[in-house]
């Protein structure tokens, strides 16, 4: 689908010393990822695929391979700051000392920009997701699910190359979970920013995604990938079609064997 | 928090304190308490408005403060250093583990003798005896404030841009703040009980002094006014600490204050 290439993942391994034993996290994963593209990564648990995402982010130093994020020309000028990621976490991450607005004003003061401006622009992300009335609260006064909208809109206001996000919505309550899955196809509807995205949920991955990535076990390796073609904009009567059904089921039974594996394989 | 709570707040403490000095008092002048010994409140409670009258009681009690707040920062500024480093190097940890282990049991006042050896007789020896153990104390708390910082927290850090100083001053710091407050806290106790401490081994002034001054001239009294204005500087100081904590972590309030409301 897209043209341009905007992750370039090549032969990236991880491998890492716990306590016990050296573990492969991750074995040879090479991966494409093009521009405005929102790509599901699927696996079951502890099969490398927050690893990925944390080497993606430069967070975390893979053993073999390399990570390559392009710059876009069109959305703005080389030299003017803009990060290559901006990482949403399941536990949100949020800083408790600082209010909501500054919360989401924390990456633009990061990369220098004068406080007033940062503050105006963060107020502008707030706005948009609805948080506004929320500026001046800490995070701890919030819910969880409104936290985690704080923390996509701290990721959208550092306006980065990619987007990734770890299971964002994992801690959430279900009810929750679906009206923040709704408003994140809204705002990705609207800005088509390149998504790389961590789920172990399928029904998450296949209403959200183009393409699902899947992960074996630990070591993790790329297993099959989908493309996902329902049409944009989705919404929830989508989960009641044929395709998606099919789909999701088809993706469970590859699935199936790979949480068996990561079962009965020994914790690190 | 309602007014009717807030009310109560103050009501009962009120009350019980009302209560044990007016049973106090009747003991006394029914002759059940000997008040050569235990000398009734109202009569303490003249005592210290003559000695405040006189000027005299002001001299110790600023000494002490003094002495407690220099001895305070004594300890505060180096052991925040040094446990804000041992909880971020392990090198640091691992060199200075073993002294910190050996040193943070022995009670601070044990090390006045060796600490005049070297001082003297002086103001900086009973200052530097009052900061070791706090000092200790702060330094095995702030590492460990380092070490209970959430990975992810550092992980946002890092990735919003923020590396070096400025991971430092942004995240780091501010996200240790509380448990190092939960150790300044407590040394200032420790603090506390080592100055007075010291004061009565070796010192004029100040209110250890002036404690141990009454009981060796039996002014019983005065011993009982010495007393009372210990206890109160302690809370005094505990409230300072606490509304500054308030200050600094407006997302924390009542961090030091425990509410037993459950």
């Amino acid at each position: 689908m897209a043209a341009l290439t905007k992750i370039e993942i090549r032969d990236v391994e991880h491998v890492y010393q716990s306590d016990f034993a050296t573990v492969a996290a991750l074995a040879s994963v090479s991966l494409t990822v093009g521009d405005g593209e929102f790509v599901a990564l699927l696996g079951p648990s502890g099969c490398g695929k927050s690893s990925l995402l944390r080497i993606v982010a430069e967070l975390l130093r893979p053993t073999a391979g390399s990570v390559q994020i392009f710059p876009s020309s069109s959305l703005g000028q080389p030299g003017n700051g803009r990060p290559k990621t901006a990482l949403v976490f399941q536990e949100y991450a949020l800083f408790p000392w600082r209010t909501v607005l500054d919360n989401v004003a924390f990456p633009l003061e990061m990369r220098g920009m004068p406080r007033h401006e940062g503050l105006t622009r963060a107020g502008t992300v707030l706005e948009r997701v609805g948080l506004q009335p929320f500026a001046r609260a800490y995070p701890h006064q919030l819910s969880g699910g409104m936290r985690q909208r704080v923390g996509i809109a701290r990721a959208l206001a550092a306006e980065p190359e990619v987007l990734l996000m770890d299971e964002p919505f994992g801690a959430l309550d279900a009810q929750t979970r679906t009206v923040l899955q709704e408003e994140l196809l809204r705002v990705w509807e609207s800005e088509r920013k390149t998504v790389l995205y961590v789920t172990h949920s399928i029904d998450e991955a296949v209403y959200l995604a183009d393409r699902i990535v899947l992960l074996s076990a630990r070591p993790g390796r790329i297993k099959a990938e989908y493309l996902v073609d329902l049409p944009r904009p989705r919404h929830m009567e989508m989960r009641g079609w044929n395709s998606y059904t099919k789909l999701s089921l088809d993706i469970w039974n590859a699935l199936r064997d790979e949480v068996e594996t990561a079962m009965v394989s020994e914790k690190p | 928090m309602s007014y009717r709570v807030l009310s109560r707040e103050v009501t009962i403490p009120l009350t019980t304190s009302f209560v044990m000095l007016a049973v106090w008092e009747i003991l006394v002048h029914t002759g059940m308490l000997r008040a050569a010994f235990f000398p009734a409140p109202t009569n303490i409670a003249h005592t210290l408005f003559s000695l405040a009258l006189s000027g005299e009681l002001w001299l110790h009690i600023a000494t002490t403060l003094g002495r407690l707040i220099a001895s305070f920062l004594m300890a505060v500024i180096p052991g925040t250093a040094l446990g804000l480093s041992m909880g971020w190097w392990l090198g640091w940890r691992m060199a200075a583990d073993p002294l910190v282990r050996l040193l943070f049991p022995i009670p601070s006042i044990a090390f006045f003798p060796v600490v005049i050896f070297y001082l003297g007789l002086s103001e900086w020896g009973l200052l530097l005896t009052a900061a070791i153990t706090p000092f200790l104390l702060i330094a095995v708390q702030a590492a460990a404030a380092v070490e209970a910082i959430e990975r992810t927290l550092l992980e946002a850090g890092r990735n919003y841009g923020a590396s070096g100083r400025r991971l430092f001053t942004r995240v780091i710091l501010p996200a240790a703040l509380p448990y190092l407050f939960i150790g300044y806290r407590l040394a200032l106790g420790v603090g506390f009980i080592v100055t007075v401490a010291v004061e009565m081994i070796a010192a004029k002034h100040g209110l250890g002094g002036f404690l141990w001054h009454s009981w060796q001239i039996l002014r019983i009294e005065e011993m009982y006014v010495g007393l009372v204005l210990i206890g109160l500087l302690g809370i005094v100081v505990t409230y300072g600490l606490e509304a500054l904590a308030d200050r600094l972590m407006p997302w924390q309030v009542d961090l030091l204050r425990s509410k037993g409301q459950r």
